[in-house]
């Protein structure tokens, strides 16, 4: 029954997720902004389980003086910080800059932040390009010559150079590219249907903690 | 004779005496959309007349819902005093039940009128008790649009028609009306506008039209019969499966690494960390994701392997946690199990990278496992693990982040691959069936393809009188 129980409710939830896709008619045209909204809930209170995991975690690595234990004081620090701050001042809603100091910790905090984790890609993707781009072999050599005409055929001195580089280089990303790309999203969407199938008929279910 | 002399005058007084009604040159029809909840309309116009279009360039298309009468409740923004729409009142129309919705000296209270008697006396000039009172009413239909305004001086505006539409009135056009009540007739009409933003008094009106819900949407069934026809495939393969035959998979190297790579994190005496990605449980990549820990987590507790598993997720850190603690239990080491291993960092994507790449660079894992839904952070994550010396094994179904993986990880699972992770994993005859008919569907649609490019080339040069396309066509 332990295992049972989870296997129907996931056919039937699967099955009536997609009876909604063909019925129009109500109930079933609701069932899946149902669900969302749900799972919305659900999802609500499962970050209470999130929030002890990451409180526990970072105990016990300050508790035991683990290996650079100090950034585990630097979350509780961070952490209770913006808690009090948002449940002190709340925030305004409607407003694109929020001037209250909620708004402050997000707008010149929490943003930059992001915005410099996501700069680094710059760095990163020099750094990959330059070793994928090494014309080790064949292969890696017509990589290497595709590469250089696309990117010289985007940008405005390439047509300056050729006429013919920014045609090329269409080319390139309208044929080959999105053939290849194409291939590979056929493959994704068949090997995630045939996935759902077995998920839905039971015979895997990773979602009770085992592969089978 | 002499008695058509007679009647002549009173068909003049008749001509120009009588309402105005269907006298512009338009045609204007509404029709229900035949696959849809019941909620739209098809609206569809054209003019009859070049040079009246050339007078009038631009025509409102306006919606009346026939049968019941609409008041809308007007207020304004603090400061300013214009007027924009705080809720909807519908009622139905009848001498006894609906007849005016006013507001009284200074906005103090609104009355709503029936012939005879007050329906509904609400004083006040508070808006939100005023919308929540009007919405006690069984007879009235209330719906909210805008709470944070004030009321206005002048609180009420009948609107039995709403523009729903302005366009060009030369070129022929349609609509779909959306957001209507199932079950109910709506008419249409056309006004148009001269070059001075002028309207004409007449309209013409179309014929009313009622939404209705179908029971299957006919746009989708080309869907159907492919989920049908590969679902039988992998239904007959599993079948030929369990009937003992041998079935060929042919060789993944991502997936034939996964032994490989926790196995030189245990020579290393290095951990192994597995990243599920940053989408929820109900991503089908985050399943195909746990499908694979669940075998890693089986063989680490094999080879007494520390794990980490950081999770973006919290329904996933939960899955997480039961998969590694089973693989433990299975693996008959129980007590070997450290709730440590995987935990919760956050839901914010580039806090998340951040906090995985540092555990990458703290810990120098001896094996990384990129699986699950990536987006941006895919080469941040990648590059770091490659920094750090482990041997990476990547897989998403994300075409967009695949090359980013190619480039920094030792092995990637492209594609379908990705998914077939259980069954190339466990040679279980079952899970093998499932992906041989996955194979079979792809030869079909490759077959179909090929058909359908002579098909299109044929229609294209006229040997065919119609677009093979069409059936590939989804609402």
């Amino acid at each position: 029954m332990k295992t049972t129980l989870p296997v129907i409710l996931t056919f039937l939830a699967g099955f009536l997720m997609l009876f909604g896709f063909f019925i129009p008619h109500y109930p079933f045209n609701e069932l899946q902004s149902t669900t969302l909204n749900w799972g919305m809930i659900i999802s609500g209170f499962t970050m209470i389980l999130g929030i002890a995991s990451l409180i526990i975690h970072h105990y016990f690595k300050i508790a035991r003086k683990v290996r650079d234990w100090q950034f585990s004081i630097i979350v509780y620090v961070s952490y209770l910080a913006v808690f009090i701050v948002g449940m002190v001042f709340g925030i305004n809603n409607g407003l694109a800059l929020d001037p209250t100091p909620t708004g402050f910790v997000y707008f010149y905090v929490f943003e930059p932040l992001q915005a410099t984790m996501f700069s680094l890609l710059a760095f990163y993707i020099a750094s990959a390009s330059y070793r994928a781009f090494r014309a080790r072999n064949f292969e890696a050599t017509l990589l290497l010559i595709a590469a250089i005409i696309v990117m010289i055929g985007r940008v405005p001195i390439g047509k300056a150079i050729w006429i013919y580089f920014p045609d090329i280089a269409n080319w390139i990303m309208t044929v080959p590219n999105a053939a290849a790309q194409r291939g590979i999203i056929l493959g994704i969407a068949l090997g995630a249907i045939s996935m759902s199938l077995r998920i839905l008929f039971g015979i895997e279910k990773p979602y009770m903690g085992s592969s089978k | 004779m002499q008695s058509k002399v007679l009647y002549l005058p009173f068909l003049v007084l008749l001509f120009f005496f009588s309402p105005a009604l269907a006298t512009l040159p338009f045609d204007i029809c509404a029709v229900d959309n035949p696959n849809d909840a019941g909620t739209t309309l098809l609206v569809s116009w054209k003019c009859k007349d070049p040079e009246f279009a050339k007078i009038y360039p631009e025509i409102m298309i306006q919606r009346k819902e026939v049968g019941y009468k609409k008041a809308i409740i007007m207020g304004c923004i603090e400061g300013s005093e214009q007027m924009q729409p705080v809720a909807i009142v519908k009622c139905k129309e009848g001498p006894a039940r609906f007849k005016a919705i006013d507001v009284g000296p200074e906005g103090k209270f609104i009355v709503l009128q029936g012939d005879n008697k007050t329906i509904e006396k609400i004083e006040g000039n508070n808006l939100t008790s005023i919308i929540e009172k009007l919405s006690k009413n069984k007879d009235l239909e209330v719906t909210l649009v805008n709470r944070n305004l004030r009321l206005s001086q002048n609180t009420f505006a009948f609107n039995d028609y709403e523009t729903i539409h302005k366009a060009p009135s030369a070129e022929p056009g349609g609509k779909e009306d959306k957001e209507l009540i199932s079950g109910r007739n709506y008419t249409y009409r056309i006004i148009a506008l001269n070059a001075s933003n002028v309207e004409t008094v007449d309209y013409v009106e179309s014929l009313p039209a009622q939404p209705v819900a179908q029971w299957f949407n006919t746009g989708r069934i080309n869907i159907l019969v492919g989920v049908l026809l590969f679902a039988s495939l992998i239904i007959l393969f599993i079948q030929v499966a369990k009937r003992g035959k041998d079935l060929y998979i042919r060789k993944i190297a991502g997936l034939s690494a996964v032994d490989e790579a926790i196995g030189r994190a245990t020579e290393m005496g290095k951990p192994i960390l597995f990243v599920p990605g940053i989408s929820g449980i109900a991503d089908i990549e985050t399943m195909a994701s746990m499908v694979i820990l669940a075998r890693v987590s089986n063989k680490v507790a094999e080879y007494d392997t520390p794990i980490f598993v950081p999770c973006c997720d919290p329904i996933v850190m939960t899955t997480a946690q039961e998969i590694v603690k089973e693989g433990f239990l299975r693996a008959g080491r129980p007590d070997a199990y450290n709730p440590d291993y995987v935990n919760f960092i956050t839901q914010d994507q580039f806090g998340y990278t951040a906090g995985v790449n540092g555990l990458m660079m703290r810990e120098r894992p001896g094996s990384i496992f990129l699986l699950g839904y990536f987006a941006a952070e895919s080469l941040l994550l990648a590059e770091t693990g490659h920094e750090t010396g482990a041997i990476q094994i990547a897989g998403t179904a994300q075409a967009s982040q695949l090359p980013f993986f190619v480039t920094a990880c030792d092995y990637t699972l492209i594609g379908e691959e990705f998914f077939a992770a259980s069954a190339y994993l466990s040679r279980e005859p079952v899970l093998m069936g499932t992906l041989i008919g996955q194979d079979m569907g792809k030869i079909v649609i490759i077959g179909l393809i090929v058909i359908f490019a002579i098909l299109s080339l044929l229609s294209h040069f006229g040997v065919l009188g119609f677009n093979p396309s069409v059936v590939f066509t989804i609402e």
